[in-house]
């Protein structure tokens, strides 16, 4: 007897994701026994399965910690878009550019100005 | 383009599963050969595209202005390799090994878009292609969300996540040049200036959805004009918002047809760099990336274990 | 108002920004803030052009830790609120003249191939290994917690250098000889590492640096050195003489080569400087 780990993926959209081990002689009882064990009540499209032996888990798993800022490749790194885009707008003024934003765009026939005077 | 020998009654309700049923491709499905080598294909220049768009970006690392903009740079090129490395892996899904697609690449075999051909000169060219150019690729990327083949429609996903964090980063790079010096301001102009055809080039010419290939085989379900009017009604209010100018004095958003007006780019232009010699930028860059692989290929080997390794002593 | 025309405020640029750079906690934190934004610059080279996708994406996250530290270390010697920090870290890592930076020579070494990078990062990591462990106990708090911090970060440095190391060594086609020949060059640069500080008797002094350049020397020689012997490859790698006397002032001292007056700096460096007081 060997176990095995299951991967199943539940709706066509979604990626094969681990899903619980079965106990099994070989691959094919295997492969037989996890639509029930697994799937019997969950919608799934599609399963497959590994020899548990075959399962290497990273031995040491605080290498994904970090210790040092990392949110520069986060959204949350960003600072606030509000306080940015109206320093470019006011340059823009500034520079003579302010007509631009008066132009018709999708949305709002008095341009990107339109929103101000609201 | 080869011809193919397909069943036509086993192919008619295959497109019919697709269109109408939804039904996503899976590797291990029957399908049509001309629908394997179109995708294949179309997802290899998609692969190609990311790992030739890292090269004009990756020159500024180096030169970047902040510690942080070295990083975020970084970070977004690395990004870039991540994509190409998922889609190598669902081309390959198709029956083409990767190494062979590299190998490819590198030799000028194989395409990517047009955009990746063009230098970086300035500052501003990072903001202009992790903005303007980015935008374009997520534009036809959220579109591709709704493509048939499963291995594809799934990386798509991923993509698209990691790409809102690239539109962050590119608008703020660019905002913060607006908003900046005369001279900052100026470099930005300058920058648009520049991309704005090589951004109408990439979406492709208007070709009616009844007879775009793309289409009719459920690869991108999105014609290439409304690729192109996506982009411009998000990105061109942007622009007119800080005060940058677009360079083509015809373009304007009519609100009775309820899209925009535009002068047509230069489809021979785009020709001569798609079909013909590329631009010097890209025979630069082919010839750097042979000449690494030819340097480098036994490395690669060595790591992806795609030629034995010797055993230790 | 235009732009250009506001009146500057009284918020100073360029230069004005650098703190004291003379200060005991400045010559430290410039010594090894600078070897690694100046490896953490040449690491970057390979972002989108490695060997394999994979290795590409690994090594590319290393360089850009390497440039984190750097900027982490540049922050011990700010003390403001966070905009005004972010200004002067930058003028720190960006700002200043080639002499005035602390790096070793190594470090600003061209990536020249892919083996001779991983060749001069086996060697670096396992200094930086080194340098962060006496610094643990340093007798400035913020040094020994930063310390502490990137001696956790830079584990995952240290399996990727040692794996390669080892792959390398066990391919007795290429990777042997290509490894063995770029240690071999570069082993004779990478004893400068540990050109003493200027003024480190009084860093060691004061416990800001706990042991000395050649304190730390003997215990990294230790450890490279059994490596090499347990891959039959110390003979061929080793030069005769492993302990110079550092008498020619070098990249310690902000004598640097051609490879960072010429290349690294101006490439670095140059828009940084020619905007002073652009924000990016």
């Amino acid at each position: 007897m060997a176990t095995f780990e299951v991967l199943g993926r539940r709706k066509h959209s979604d990626p094969l994701v681990h899903a619980g081990q079965v106990h099994a002689a070989d691959l094919d009882a295997a492969l037989m026994l996890v639509r029930e064990t697994h799937f019997r009540h969950e919608e799934g499209v599609e399963y497959a399965v590994v020899p548990s032996e075959h399962l290497h888990v990273l031995p040491d798993p605080s290498l994904l910690e970090h210790d040092v800022d990392m949110s520069y490749r986060q959204n949350h790194g960003f600072t606030p878009f509000g306080p940015k885009r109206e320093r470019a707008r006011a340059a823009a003024e500034a520079r003579g550019r302010g007509e631009l934003r008066r132009r018709p765009v999708p949305g709002r026939a008095g341009g990107a100005a339109e929103k101000d005077a609201r | 383009m080869p011809t193919f020998d397909d069943d036509p009654v086993r192919t008619e309700e295959f497109l019919s599963s697709i269109h109408d049923d939804g039904r996503l491709v899976e590797p291990h499905d029957w399908m049509p050969e001309e629908y394997r080598y179109r995708n294949l294909r179309f997802i290899e220049m998609h692969a190609n595209s990311e790992v030739m768009g890292a090269l004009p970006e990756r020159e500024w690392i180096a030169r970047a202005p902040t510690l942080k903009r070295k990083r975020s740079l970084a970070a977004k090129v690395q990004d870039e390799v991540g994509h190409g490395h998922l889609l190598y892996r669902v081309a390959e899904s198709l029956g083409k090994p990767r190494r062979q697609m590299y190998d490819d690449l590198v030799h000028g075999r194989t395409s990517f878009h047009n955009v990746f051909h063009y230098p970086t000169h300035t500052w501003a060219d990072v903001a202009c292609v992790g903005f303007l150019v980015d935008g374009a690729a997520i534009v036809t990327q959220q579109a591709l969300l709704e493509t048939s083949y499963g291995p594809y429609a799934r990386v798509m996903k991923r993509i698209v996540a990691e790409e809102s964090l690239h539109y962050r980063h590119g608008e703020d790079v660019m905002l913060a040049l607006a908003g900046g010096t005369q001279e900052q301001f100026e470099m930005l102009q300058e920058g648009v200036d520049r991309w704005w055809e090589p951004i109408m080039h990439f979406f492709g010419h208007d070709v009616p959805a009844d007879q775009d290939p793309g289409m009719h085989w459920g690869i991108k379900p999105q014609s290439n004009e409304d690729s192109r009017q996506a982009w411009m009604s998000k990105y061109v209010p942007k622009l007119w918002d800080m005060g940058i100018e677009t360079p083509d004095p015809a373009l304007r958003w009519d609100e009775d047809d309820q899209r925009w007006h535009y002068t047509e780019p230069d489809w021979d232009r785009l020709m001569a760099i798609v079909k013909g010699d590329g631009t010097e930028a890209t025979r630069l860059r082919l010839a750097a990336r042979q000449q690494l692989w030819q340097h480098h290929a036994w490395i690669h080997d060595l790591i992806t274990g795609d030629t034995p390794v010797a055993v230790a002593a | 108002m235009s732009p250009e025309t506001t009146p500057r405020t009284a918020a100073p640029t360029g230069r004005d920004l650098l703190p004291d750079l003379t200060t005991p906690l400045a010559r430290l934190v410039l010594a090894v803030g600078d070897d690694e934004l100046v490896t953490g610059h040449r690491a970057s080279h390979w972002t989108g052009v490695a060997p394999s996708l994979e290795e590409d994406l690994a090594f590319a996250t290393i360089a850009q830790d390497e440039v984190n530290h750097a900027d982490t270390w540049y922050g011990l010697l700010v003390e403001d609120a966070a905009d005004a920090d972010r200004a002067v870290v930058d003028e720190i890592g960006l700002g200043r003249e080639p002499d005035e930076y602390r790096h070793a020579a190594l470090c600003a070494q061209p990536p020249v191939d892919f083996i001779h990078t991983i060749a001069r990062h086996w060697l670096y990591d396992h200094f930086d290994a080194v340098r962060l462990g006496a610094l643990a106990g340093s007798s400035h708090a913020d040094v020994a917690g930063l310390s502490q911090k990137l001696q956790r970060e830079e584990r995952y440095h240290l399996l990727h250098a040692d794996q390669w190391f080892d792959r390398l060594v066990g391919d007795a086609d290429r990777g042997r000889g290509e490894l063995v020949a770029a240690l071999h060059d570069q082993l004779p640069l990478a004893l400068w590492l540990f050109e003493p500080l200027e003024g480190e008797a009084e860093l060691v002094e004061l416990g800001l640096l706990p042991e000395s350049s050649e304190q730390l020397r003997e215990r990294w020689l230790e450890g490279i050195v059994a490596a090499l012997e347990a891959a039959g490859i110390a003979a061929d790698v080793l030069p005769d003489d492993l302990r110079p006397s550092y008498d020619e002032p070098a990249g310690r001292r902000g004598v640097h080569t051609d490879d960072f007056l010429v290349d690294v700096h101006p490439e670095m460096t140059h828009l940084h400087r020619t905007h002073p007081g652009a924000t990016w």
